[in-house]
């Protein structure tokens, strides 16, 4: 509970810090007078509600935010699925560490680039999603069942706890911790790689060519605006993520 | 009645029971006395099949339901005491608070997880679960250590009452516990 709140507390952002780097970007900008290059927040926010009335605004959005959560979600079943195999059958994991591994080590651009090979550009944000979000689940999953108390699997064991309940509550509120911030980071990071992964393979309609669009033609605003809106996007995508959690967990526990 | 004989236990090549031999009678209650060490812990996972025996055999009765307080409280620390003890026990909250109170814990506290409790109040809330769980066997280790006076003569009141014609074994280091218990002594 202690180690919960305390990474609560630097998570916390207060108005009054944001307000200040915003008056910092604000000020540069206006220093620097030059918005090929920098563009000011209150611009950017001109532009965005210009923006936001296209209808390609929307499209992009919801075909990009498909795509990635679709990736997600992929991870997380995969992540969570293999991290109890590997946890229950020891040549799994075995099998399986020099993979994660090796995910983890190479390059989103790499990856990009070689994926691009394998499917079409309109499903690669999908594909890079799982390859970054899985091994985090996975191996944030697989430490949590590491470290579950086996004292308390004997009590329910000693209490003749039914199966269900066992998994349920004896195990999941001990990986709970971790699986939580497993698919935190996860979510944050697919959404990264998977835009990185739209802007190189530049699939139509999507927030990554719009990105890619800005900066060819070197609209300035609309690359800090589409910026914003990814950032605020993933955010999104966390916070929903976290209260869908709250709900599971309360409902596992109750 | 639960027998216990010719049980041998060893840890890598330490002895801690040898040619033991227990009789547990039906709603008999029984006090195990003996320094630390002596295998007080062990005999009790070996009735409740943690572990097993390197030799002898432990003959219980169908259906024979065991309860426990273990030396540790092996609570899930995340959840409130009501929420641990019907992962145990099929029994309404109202039971449960009930108890809780009984062994005065306070009623501002019932609904904070068991995180935010003091050593003495989970080891109270280990105690109602035991008690309130189905069981025809209480094992107890220790149950009252980290308890004043005061509080401790509460919770064997609530412990005596409510675990009454049941059959009981606890392990204390207390000679004050073993009145109206049946004196076992363990030799080391
Ligand atoms: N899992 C284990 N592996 C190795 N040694 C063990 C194990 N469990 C118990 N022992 C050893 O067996 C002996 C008896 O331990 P046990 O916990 O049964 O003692 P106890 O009588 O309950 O003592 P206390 O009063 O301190 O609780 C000790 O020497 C202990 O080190
Ligand atoms: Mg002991």
């Amino acid at each position: 509970m202690k180690t919960s709140t305390s990474s609560a507390e630097t998570r916390k952002m207060p108005f009054w810090a944001v307000l200040f780097w915003l008056l910092v970007w604000q000020i540069a900008a206006m220093l620097m007078d030059q918005p090929l290059l920098l563009v000011s927040p209150l611009d950017t926010l001109k532009r965005l509600s210009s923006l936001v009335l296209e209808p390609i605004f929307w499209k992009s959005i919801a075909f990009s935010v498909g795509k990635i959560m679709l990736g997600f979600g992929l991870s997380c079943l995969l992540g969570i699925v293999l991290a109890v195999l590997a946890y229950r059958f020891r040549p799994v994991r075995q099998l399986l560490s020099p993979l994660t591994a090796t995910i983890k080590a190479i390059p989103v651009a790499s990856f990009v680039i070689l994926a691009l090979l394998w499917v079409s550009s309109k499903n690669l944000s999908v594909l890079i999603s799982v390859m970054i979000g899985f091994p985090v689940i996975y191996l944030n999953t697989l430490t949590g069942l590491d470290s579950i108390d086996h004292k308390l699997v004997e009590m329910a064991r000693v209490f003749r706890v039914p199966l269900g309940k066992k998994l349920g509550v004896v195990y999941f509120s001990q990986v709970l911790p971790f699986l939580r911030s497993g698919l935190n980071v996860a979510v944050g990071l697919c959404w990264k790689s998977g835009v990185a992964a739209e802007v190189i393979g530049i699939p139509s309609g999507s927030v990554g060519q719009q990105l890619y669009n800005a900066k060819v033609y070197l609209e300035t605003a609309d690359l800090f605006c589409w910026t914003v809106v990814i950032v605020l996007l993933s955010v999104a995508c966390e916070k929903l993520l976290m209260l869908l959690f709250k709900q599971a967990e309360r409902w596992a526990l109750r | 009645m639960i027998e216990i004989i010719d049980l041998c236990k060893a840890f890598d090549g330490k002895v801690v029971l040898e040619h033991f031999d227990l009789q547990l009678e039906d709603g008999q209650r029984y006090a195990l006395m003996g320094t630390s060490g002596s295998g007080k812990t062990t005999l009790l996972n070996l009735i409740m099949g943690l572990i097993q025996p390197d030799s002898g055999h432990i003959i219980a009765p169908q259906g024979l339901k065991i309860s426990a307080v273990f030396q540790e409280n092996r609570l899930i620390e995340g959840m409130t005491p009501a929420a641990n003890i019907r992962l145990v026990a099929a029994v309404d909250n109202e039971r449960i608070h009930q108890v809780l109170l009984a062994l005065g814990i306070e009623e501002d506290s019932l609904n904070q997880p068991v995180s935010t409790y003091s050593g003495g109040m989970k080891r109270r809330v280990a105690i109602a679960r035991a008690l309130l769980s189905d069981y025809n066997l209480l094992l107890l280790d220790e149950p009252y250590k980290g308890l004043d006076e005061e509080t401790r003569q509460q919770v064997i009141a609530v412990v005596e009452e409510m675990s009454r014609e049941k059959t009981v074994l606890m392990v204390t280091h207390n000679p004050e516990d073993v009145r109206g218990h049946q004196l076992i002594e363990f030799a080391e």
